[in-house]
């Protein structure tokens, strides 16, 4: 994977000039690549309004990426002709440049996006990715210390109108994602489409997306750092349950509320006889299994490979809670002869 | 237990750090504090620097009347609740305290050159 498809780079770090015009051209490259690869975890770096660099010019260039489009142009506020927009790539990649009239970024409500899509038919749309983020440093700086009380105003879908343009504020909390991408009916389930924007290190990635209105199914796609790609779910069962796609083997079913039913000892985690089992009754109700299912055990009556199983999450909560400390710590171990 | 290694720089965080991890969930009932020396993966270090660095007058917290697993067999039987403890292992701070003695792989080899250069072979 190239360096840029990185967490770390901020949204101001691809405005810095490169020193020679190659370099640009590899750069812009690479971010291209990771963004029609599904990897970009940077988009404003390369998509929306973005300066020039003597000798390629002085004014503005617009970024944009409309899957399957075969030409496109920008409608520029003051400017009566259509701005034609060069394809970078066949993939529906393309860039315009600004007349030299710009000289400072273009207002997000001041430019639209027309493109023609696959199917033959024009579309205009403003540019999500011209627009400024809403969450503030002190929200990023509360919500970091868990003590933003007003959070449900801020993270997940919010109508709300930027730069006078109504549109869906979305935030979503995903430290460990290494790029989240909002995806629906909109942007035809595309990840490509629309990757949301990474605030520093709060873990917070958050997008306006202009013109969408209530109602508008979405989800988040995440590439996680656990598999580094989408974990991918599908639907499964009798009531639409959502599971692994690669699940080897679901068994749907209830666990009933304040029903009971005595069992014998728990002691095969523990490794000693406790009498205190929840004695919850697990009703299964369907099961469906690959032809090959493979079914991963623990060595029964085995507790150090219970134990040791279990503390692999425990540790890793506990380094979690640690590093929110305002201190330095450094490392954590649960040693599982201790455990429990 | 939660072994927690740490880069104390000032008193008091290993408290701090114990009651982060101690919060975290009910399982953990004990958490041990180490400095940066100790070998969190080796639980006689571990102990050594139990021994070595903690007085238990200051050194201990507890924290009563906790929620704690179900499972545990010392935790209350009517509502799970037990006492947790954090032990602060770490040197105490501002002062010099005692050095902990290291072999370094120059010292190392020395000696066992000496050592097979008297018929001794380990």
């Amino acid at each position: 994977m190239p360096e840029d498809n990185k967490l770390a780079a901020t949204p101001q770090a691809s405005d810095s000039a490169p020193a020679k015009n190659v370099q640009l051209d590899a750069h812009l490259n690479a971010q291209i690549d990771a963004l029609l690869a599904g990897r970009f975890a940077d988009p404003f770096a390369l998509l929306g309004p973005h300066p020039m660099w003597p000798p390629a010019g002085n004014g503005w260039v617009v970024r944009f990426f409309r899957p399957g489009a075969a030409d496109a142009s920008v409608l520029l506020q003051g400017v009566s002709e259509p701005i034609p927009a060069r394809r970078l790539r066949p993939e529906g990649f393309f860039e315009a440049t600004l007349p030299d009239s710009q000289r400072t970024a273009p207002a997000p409500s001041s430019y639209r996006i027309r493109y023609r899509t696959g199917y033959g038919e024009t579309v205009e749309t403003f540019d999500a990715y011209a627009f400024p983020y809403l969450l503030s440093e002190f929200d990023l700086h509360l919500m970091g210390e868990g003590r933003h009380y007003d959070t449900y105003e801020k993270l997940g879908s919010h109508l709300r109108t930027l730069e006078g343009v109504r549109g869906v504020h979305f935030a979503v909390w995903a430290p460990s994602a290494q790029r989240v991408s909002l995806v629906g009916d909109f942007n035809r389930w595309d990840g490509r489409v629309n990757p949301m924007r990474a605030r520093g290190s709060s873990g917070i990635w958050e997008l306006f997306v202009p013109e969408l209105g209530e109602g508008a199914i979405y989800k988040y796609e995440i590439i996680g750092a656990l598999f580094n790609e989408p974990y991918r779910v599908a639907r499964c069962g009798a009531a639409e349950l959502e599971v692994p796609e690669g699940a080897e083997i679901v068994i749907e079913g209830k666990i009933l509320n304040d029903v009971r039913e005595p069992e014998g000892p728990f002691s095969e985690f523990t490794g000693y006889a406790s009498y205190r089992s929840t004695e919850n009754v697990f009703v299964a109700e369907r099961i469906q299994m690959r032809r090959d299912a493979m079914f991963h055990s623990i060595a029964s009556g085995t507790a150090s490979d219970h134990i040791l199983i279990s503390c692999v999450a425990r540790e890793g909560e506990i380094l979690n809670s640690l590093r929110r400390c305002p201190m330095s710590l450094p490392c954590t171990s649960q040693p599982s002869p201790a455990a429990l | 237990m939660a072994i927690i290694q740490m880069k104390k720089t000032a008193e008091g965080q290993p408290q701090q750090a114990m009651m982060a991890a101690f919060g975290t969930e009910t399982y953990c009932k004990i958490a041990v504090v180490v400095d940066e020396d100790v070998d969190i993966f080796n639980l006689a270090d571990v102990m050594w620097a139990v021994a070595t660095r903690t007085r238990a007058d200051r050194d201990l917290v507890f924290v009563h009347r906790a929620m704690g697993a179900i499972l545990d067999p010392t935790s209350d039987p009517v509502d799970n609740t037990l006492t947790k403890v954090g032990v602060d292992a770490t040197k105490p701070g501002g002062g010099d305290f005692a050095e902990r003695l290291t072999i370094n792989d120059e010292q190392r080899a020395r000696v066992r050159s000496l050592l097979f250069t008297s018929g001794i072979r380990i």
